[in-house]
């Protein structure tokens, strides 16, 4: 909730930000429009004052001059005519003295104003003398005159003043202008950089997330779901909103997704370790089948031995004796505990009365050796699994020569692992025999059909004992003989 | 990221205000400026009257005017009116009081040479209008100061320079005719500064055969100077105690085509001398430090704004210069 008024504390929406983008471009503008319109304003009105103040210079003397033939003719004639004539020059020539003088600040200007002043005076006064004291308005006159005179002889300097302040006031004109193009170029200068920096930004701020959500939409149509998230922290404005929430729609897609895939990854597991179990247990079943299937021969063997040790005693043979209780004993091992699980002792004692059996048939020539550690005795094996390897040694190994032919059985612990060894110094394989021997060991043939006990169904008890953790290594070499080492887990 | 844009905001704003009220203070303190200017205290209202400075008479006023005039632009304290008048108007004095007058000046600058009615200067006293000379003292016009030329130093400083560039001879003294005694007093302070030098230069090679005062009449005195050379062949310096007199001098020594011969060196620089100087008809000039006059005029007169009797009877001498015809050219007649 506060992380949301956070993110919304900092909101402001496109369409404000382009509002205030509006505002202040009209407001910059608006206030350049103000300053040149001040700034032309201030120069017209310059420029109007400077010829105002010119051509009321230039009135100022041609009132003079008007004055001096009034002042003449109201000395020699004097009329109501001519002294209205007089007070309206005298008025106008002070009037025109005062705005000068107030206009144009110099000194020959004040100058102006005070000869105009005391013509004004000593005009006025002229003009109320009575008509009848001739030699006083003569002197009054003198007077107003001298005044006059002194304006005269003045003129060039006060014309000189003129187009001083003229010139002062162009170029103090040109001084402001010059200051307010400045101005107006630096500010405009300013203003022009904000906007052009202020533009950019807004457009990269608003460019940016659409060309980006543009590519990861491209790349979401194109298939590729690795798509790196890029959430916003604060949510500036809308744009800021719509990434956020694609990144939030491709996230929760992708879990969706991921769930799904491991959904199925589950179902294809369960529905392959249930075909596996049924193929377990139909091939249990034929085990056992063929299990049974191969108790009838050796249930018939074994009583058949027995009647012929009965047979033997009768007739006083007492090696044939001898051998027929040794063979029935070993049927009678392989019948009751072939599905069994022994201990390696029992297992290690059958293989023993196979090899005698096996001694009653090739005498001295068959050599045999049988070491059991200790710790290895009493170690569950399944049953029958030696049996069939001294089986294959003397089928495959001994051959015809008469030369002594030697099978060695050694159990031993190897750490977490036992190891039991069937080696003989027979025919052995060669490389081709032994590469197809080690396939046939790796092939798992649910179906396989072949006889019960051989090497191959051995191995694969073993496997099924011990949960595919049994190893097999069988090591050959032509006229030297076969090594098999059997690797089964400690407990 | 909220806060610094607020603050980006705010500062954006400020500068804006400042621009603006950067803008409407430059225009308000401009009229203000103006409005200042009108209202301010009364100042001292100072005259000084001078002719063009090519009409035959000196110069000097005219110089320490426009001198005066720079320095006193502006001057809130002080309203100069510098007033250039026609000739007539220039020599007569009373004009110029008259006008000064009724001009309700506090001063008028005039040149001293020029006072020949001391009864107009009591007008002037009795309007209250005090007096500042230049170029020439008059000290029982009741002046209030004086800024000028110590003539004395002015005359040893031009026989000296006869001296170092002739290495001595026969000379002769000219001067113009007497038209106020102001000026024959100036004229004879440089005549005693002229004849002092040669008296203290022991063994001086200078000899002084004659003095000669000229005609108002410029052929005249031409003629007179010709008519000098010619019965005195050997003189070698003419020591002209004012310009015409200088003037008339180059004149006589081109016809004679004797420029070559005689040094000539006179007093003050008008028009014609400085075409004399470039013409080869006069040698030197002594001349007035213009500037220096017009900036000690115009220190006396802000000294006068503060305190009206802070002038009284103040003399302030300036230094002068010999001007030869390789300064003639540059500004201000240097």
């Amino acid at each position: 909730m506060s992380q949301m008024e956070n993110s919304k504390k900092g909101f402001v929406s496109i369409r404000k930000k382009f509002f205030r983008y509006c505002v202040w471009l009209v407001l910059c503008l608006f206030l350049i429009i103000c300053i040149s319109l001040a700034a032309m304003i201030y120069c017209d009105r310059s420029s109007d004052r400077v010829l105002e103040n010119y051509e009321v210079f230039s009135l100022f003397w041609n009132d003079l001059e008007d004055l001096d033939n009034l002042l003449y003719s109201h000395m020699q004639t004097p009329g109501v005519q001519t002294e209205k004539g007089v007070r309206e020059r005298l008025s106008s020539l002070m009037s025109g003295a005062e705005k000068l003088k107030y206009e144009i600040l110099d000194p020959r200007i004040e100058d102006l104003f005070i000869l105009t002043s005391g013509l004004e005076e000593n005009g006025t006064l002229f003009l109320e003398m009575d008509a009848e004291k001739e030699s006083v308005r003569v002197d009054q006159y003198s007077c107003a005159n001298r005044y006059r005179m002194e304006l005269e002889s003045l003129k060039r300097n006060f014309y000189d003043a003129l187009e001083n302040y003229m010139i002062k006031r162009r170029s103090r004109m040109k001084e402001v202008q010059m200051m307010i193009w400045a101005g107006l170029l630096a500010g405009g200068g300013i203003i022009f950089a904000y906007f052009v920096r202020y533009t950019g930004k807004i457009t990269r701020h608003i460019l940016n997330p659409v060309s980006n959500l543009t590519q990861q939409f491209q790349k979401i149509i194109s298939g590729n779901t690795e798509i790196r998230l890029n959430y916003l922290e604060r949510e500036a404005d809308e744009l800021d909103i719509l990434n956020n929430v694609f990144y939030r729609m491709v996230e929760t897609n992708n879990r969706s997704m991921q769930e799904l895939q491991n959904k199925a990854e589950l179902e294809r597991n369960l529905a392959h370790t249930q075909v596996s179990n049924a193929n377990l247990r139909a091939r249990l079943d034929r085990t056992k089948l063929r299990l049974l299937q191969s108790r009838v021969s050796p249930h018939f063997m074994f009583n058949t031995f027995n009647i012929l040790a009965g047979l033997a005693i009768a007739e006083g043979a007492e090696r044939t004796r001898q051998f027929a209780v040794k063979t029935a004993k070993y049927f009678r091992y392989s019948l009751v505990s072939l599905d069994k699980t022994v201990r390696l002792r029992e297992e290690i004692e059958n293989v023993r009365l196979y090899l005698e059996i096996q001694k009653a048939r090739f005498g001295e020539r068959l050599l045999t050796e049988l070491t059991v550690s200790e710790e290895c005795e009493d170690i569950l094996v399944p049953a029958m699994i030696l049996q069939p390897f001294c089986e294959n040694a003397i089928i495959h190994g001994m051959g015809i020569e008469s030369r002594p032919f030697r099978i060695r059985i050694t159990a031993s612990k190897k750490e977490t692992m036992f190891q039991i060894t069937v080696e003989d110094d027979g025919a052995g394989m060669n490389t081709e025999r032994l590469a197809s021997v080690k396939e046939s060991l790796l092939e798992w043939d649910e179906y396989d059909d072949s006889d019960g006990i051989g090497v191959k169904n051995t191995f694969q008890r073993l496997q099924m004992y011990y949960e595919g953790q049994a190893r097999c290594l069988i090591e050959s070499t032509p006229g030297e003989g076969t090594r098999v080492e059997l690797w089964v887990p400690v407990g | 990221m909220y806060r610094k844009k607020k603050a980006r905001f705010i500062v954006t704003g400020f500068v804006f205000a400042m621009l603006v009220a950067a803008c409407v203070g430059g225009l308000c303190s401009r009229f203000r400026k103006n409005t200042e200017t009108q209202t301010a205290a009364e100042p001292l209202r100072a005259v000084i009257f001078s002719s063009e400075p090519n009409n035959g008479v000196s110069s000097t006023i005219s110089h320490v005017a426009v001198q005066l005039k720079k320095e006193l632009e502006g001057d809130e304290k002080v309203y100069l009116s510098s007033h250039v008048v026609e000739l007539g108007h220039y020599r007569d004095l009373e004009y110029k009081v008259n006008t000064a007058i009724d001009l309700d000046s506090d001063v008028l600058i005039l040149s001293g040479s020029s006072v020949r009615d001391l009864e107009m200067l009591k007008k002037l006293k009795d309007a209250g209008i005090r007096l500042i000379f230049v170029d020439g003292d008059c000290p029982e016009g009741g002046r209030d100061a004086y800024v000028g030329t110590d003539n004395q130093a002015a005359g040893r400083l031009a026989a000296r320079t006869a001296l170092e560039k002739t290495g001595g001879g026969k000379a002769v003294i000219l001067s113009a005719p007497q038209i106020a005694s102001n000026k024959t007093r100036s004229r004879e302070q440089r005549r005693e500064g002229i004849m002092s030098l040669i008296a203290e230069e022991e063994g001086s090679s200078i000899e002084i055969l004659t003095e000669k005062q000229c005609s108002p009449d410029s052929l005249v005195t031409k003629a007179e100077v010709k008519e000098l050379l010619l019965t005195s062949p050997e003189t070698g310096i003419l020591f002209c105690l004012d310009s015409a007199s200088g003037i008339a001098a180059a004149a006589a020594l081109k016809e004679l085509q004797k420029t070559e011969e005689v040094y000539v060196i006179c007093f003050d620089l008008p028009m014609q001398v400085e075409e004399e100087l470039t013409s080869g008809g006069i040698d030197a000039a002594v001349v007035q430090n213009f500037e220096e006059c017009g900036c000690i005029c115009a220190k006396l007169l802000r000294e006068m704004a503060e305190d009206s009797e802070a002038v009284k009877n103040r003399m302030e001498t300036v230094d002068c210069r010999i001007v030869t015809a390789k300064d003639v050219g540059e500004p201000d007649g240097k």
